[in-house]
């Protein structure tokens, strides 16, 4: 698929400052989600919001419902590299960068056509969604609504077929 | 017999210390079986049946697990749930002078919990190798001498493939094998004939029960947890908490110690028999004594040969049993990772259901006989891989990239991987440091150790290769790797006490017997000769441990251990 070579990699440049300092000291200051040091619970509101965007409900439940945020922050927290943790946060910040500087509003703040169009704006332009996106997708198809809602679940399968019509997921 | 005096003693509990307990306790003898880490008790102690979305990481490898332990992190099947089956780097350091991945797992059943399961007999051609070629020393048994324990051992363990009828890799008592998948088949029957060498593809080998037998074992469910390191509750999968540690508790014969490291073996200069061990409990820090007329030591290749280099005494200044000063050389594993894929055409409304264990195998082609000589190496490879089906990718995000999560891939794909082996060389070693210790007090084990010219010489075959045989069954956009691993990782070290027909030249005699002290037994990975060509070498340590006890047992009855 082609992509426009448009692709920014360090940032909005509006209020990209200010957005660090939401979500470092954002995260001491505020409540945190008492599931790690990284993340609010406001975090973790976002990135199921943000997941809910990309993996909507449909005749079955979405991101959401399946709690990736949740799952993300343990994530991100216990098995990324710094690297990967700040390339994490940076890609949240440009979200909500985005949203404010598109609608005045935070992204949870913001209506579904408005999260649309955000998502489909950082997923044009900004490279590192590839990877946020990715995780998304992980947390939701290893969650149990991933896993017994979305896809057919055979946990003890008690056969091997090697040639069969059915899909088997 | 007071409390800690026993017929026999066995040092570890992995698979071959398994068979060892097994056979020992079933001829009646009072069996002490020592194992350095926790109890694992089959079923009640597994967690296979438990979703995924039930541990925090879902299956991922934290940072601290990283930093806890850097080698087994990054071992194949290390993940959150097999963990536990494997030890932690920081409690139980090791020295790479070479950098050298050493997988290990301390508990009882040890690493048959977490091995790869695949079974293949030497043949002829492995055990009259180095006699042939003269790299190492002749093997002073061949294929016949340990036939009649594979045979033995096999249905007890539980082995499905097919009978081929191929001289250079007997066959086994098979229960039926894994089906192949639609892909495998065609592509199997494509490659036959076009191979002046005879190249061809057959079902894998795996200690995995395709068939149920008896109360302990059932069959596969192929639910493909045993891939991820996980052990099975329905016991189908082999090891030494589902078969052989139970055999050994069923005749009362047997006492299981764990949290007993075994740190040194008593030699006894006027007997001139060893008399029992010294145990360090990894709980407490005390020490015990045990003893014993007959000692089997099954700690694995590295530790094994540990204890012997940590058991020194006049007599053996360098080592129990080390007067050929062989001990702790001729070091080996299996280079492997080299290997090809693509992917194929056709069969595009069809899947495989159910997650099977094993895959396809390829049995050694090249110097089989004069017509497949190379003039570049000596020995060969063979390789495992398969075929299989996926899920595309999905663009965009939404409604129609849900859907679109589903969608199964345009295409099968396949895969082939070589492993080869590797030759004995004397400076391939590893050795106690000087200094250092590790928590419990045993000194810490050095490893230097590398694949050389000859495993070189085949990288570039074993690549290609791949390459011609699956495009010789059709597939398409073949593309070759080499996945560069390095020495250990393939975990089949073997080869450091190693057996010989010259006591001047090697540690253990015919029987796994030690040359210098007749009353202990090593039939480990550390009694090889040669690696071999074919892997799956854990089968030929079970063979070997059958036959080692039958020959003790015998002797002890005759008076002459």
């Amino acid at each position: 698929m082609e992509r426009r070579a448009f692709i920014i990699k360090g940032g909005l440049g509006l209020g990209a400052i200010g957005f660090s300092i939401w979500i470092t000291n954002g995260c001491k200051s505020r409540e945190t989600s008492g599931l790690n040091e990284m993340f609010s619970a406001e975090n973790i509101s976002l990135i199921n919001e943000i997941g809910e965007t990309v993996i909507p409900t449909t005749n079955t439940p979405g991101a959401k419902s399946a709690k990736v945020g949740e799952y993300i922050a343990i994530i991100v927290q216990d098995c990324f590299s710094e690297n990967e943790k700040k390339e994490f946060k940076d890609t949240l910040e440009h979200i909500n960068e985005l949203s404010n500087a598109s609608y005045g509003n935070s992204f949870m703040k913001c209506i579904e056509k408005e999260r649309v169009h955000i998502i489909s704006k950082i997923e044009e332009e900004y490279e590192d969604f590839k990877s946020f996106k990715d995780l998304i997708v992980s947390a939701y198809l290893s969650s149990k609504v991933g896993m017994t809602q979305f896809f057919n679940y055979s946990p003890v399968p008690g056969r091997f077929n090697g040639c069969t019509s059915i899909r088997p997921w | 017999m007071n409390g800690n005096t026993y017929d026999a003693i066995v040092v570890g509990t992995g698979i071959s210390g398994g068979w060892a307990a097994k056979e020992l306790c079933e001829k009646g003898l009072k069996t002490l079986v020592l194992e350095r880490g926790r109890d694992v008790e089959h079923i009640k102690d597994y967690d296979d049946m438990v979703p995924n979305w039930e541990f925090p990481h879902r299956g991922r490898i934290t940072n601290e697990d990283r930093k806890i332990s850097p080698v087994q992190s990054g071992v194949y099947n290390y993940n959150e749930r097999s963990k536990k089956y494997f030890v932690n780097d920081t409690d139980n350091p090791y020295i790479q002078i070479k950098p050298f991945e050493w997988a290990r797992g301390y508990q009882v059943g040890g690493r048959s919990l977490i091995w790869g399961r695949q079974c293949y007999r030497r043949s002829y051609l492995d055990f009259e190798a180095n006699a042939k070629d003269g790299f190492g020393i002749d093997w002073p048994i061949r294929y016949k001498d340990i036939e009649p324990w594979y045979d033995y051992i096999e249905p007890f363990v539980g082995i499905s493939g097919s009978a081929e009828g191929l001289p250079h890799l007997p066959d086994s008592k098979f229960q039926p094998p894994m089906p192949m998948n639609c892909v495998e088949e065609e592509v199997a029957k494509r490659i036959k004939g076009k191979f002046a060498d005879r190249r061809l593809i057959i079902h894998g080998r795996t200690a995995n029960y395709t068939e149920k037998k008896g109360p302990q074992r059932g069959k596969c469910q192929y639910k493909g947890s045993c891939g991820a390191g996980h052990a099975c509750s329905f016991g189908a999968y082999f090891s030494s908490n589902s078969a052989t540690l139970p055999a050994a508790a069923q005749t009362g014969n047997m006492t299981l110690r764990p949290y007993s490291m075994v740190q040194e073996v008593y030699y006894d200069k006027e007997k001139k028999r060893a008399t029992g061990v010294r145990v360090v409990d990894t709980e407490t820090m005390k020490q015990y004594d045990f003893f014993a007329k007959v000692i089997f030591v099954n700690a694995s290749t590295l530790n094994t040969t540990a204890i012997l280099l940590n058991s020194k005494s006049d007599v053996f200044p360098y080592g129990l049993g080390n007067s050929s000063g062989q001990l702790g050389h001729n070091l080996m594993d299996m280079p492997y990772g080299m290997g090809a894929q693509g992917i194929f055409e056709g069969f595009e409304d069809k899947f495989a259901f159910g997650n099977r264990p094993t895959g396809i195998f390829v049995p050694r082609f090249r110097n089989i006989n004069k017509d497949t000589e190379r003039k570049d190496y000596v020995r060969g490879f063979t390789y495992q891989g398969g075929a299989g089906r996926g899920r595309s990718g999905s663009f965009g995000f939404g409604r129609e990239f849900k859907e679109g999560l589903k969608k199964p891939a345009d295409h099968w794909s396949m895969a082939i991987t070589a492993w080869a082996e590797h030759l004995p060389y004397y400076e391939n070693r590893m050795f106690l440091h000087n200094e250092k210790k590790d928590k419990y007090g045993m000194p810490v084990i050095c490893v230097d150790c590398e694949f050389k010219e000859n495993e070189a010489a085949m990288v570039n075959d074993m690549m290609n290769s791949a390459a011609e045989i699956l495009e010789a069954g059709g597939l398409k956009q073949v593309q070759t790797y080499n996945r560069n691993k390095i020495p250990g990782s393939c975990i089949h070290e073997t080869g450091t006490a190693r057996m010989g027909k010259d006591p001047k030249t090697s540690v253990l005699n015919r029987w796994n017997q030690m040359h210098d002290v007749p009353n202990v037994f090593i039939t480990d990975g550390s009694a090889m000769c040669s690696s071999g060509t074919t892997p799956g070498p854990s089968i030929t340590y079970m063979a070997l441990t059958a036959r080692a006890v039958d020959y003790a047992v015998k002797e002890l009855n005759r008076r002459n251990i």
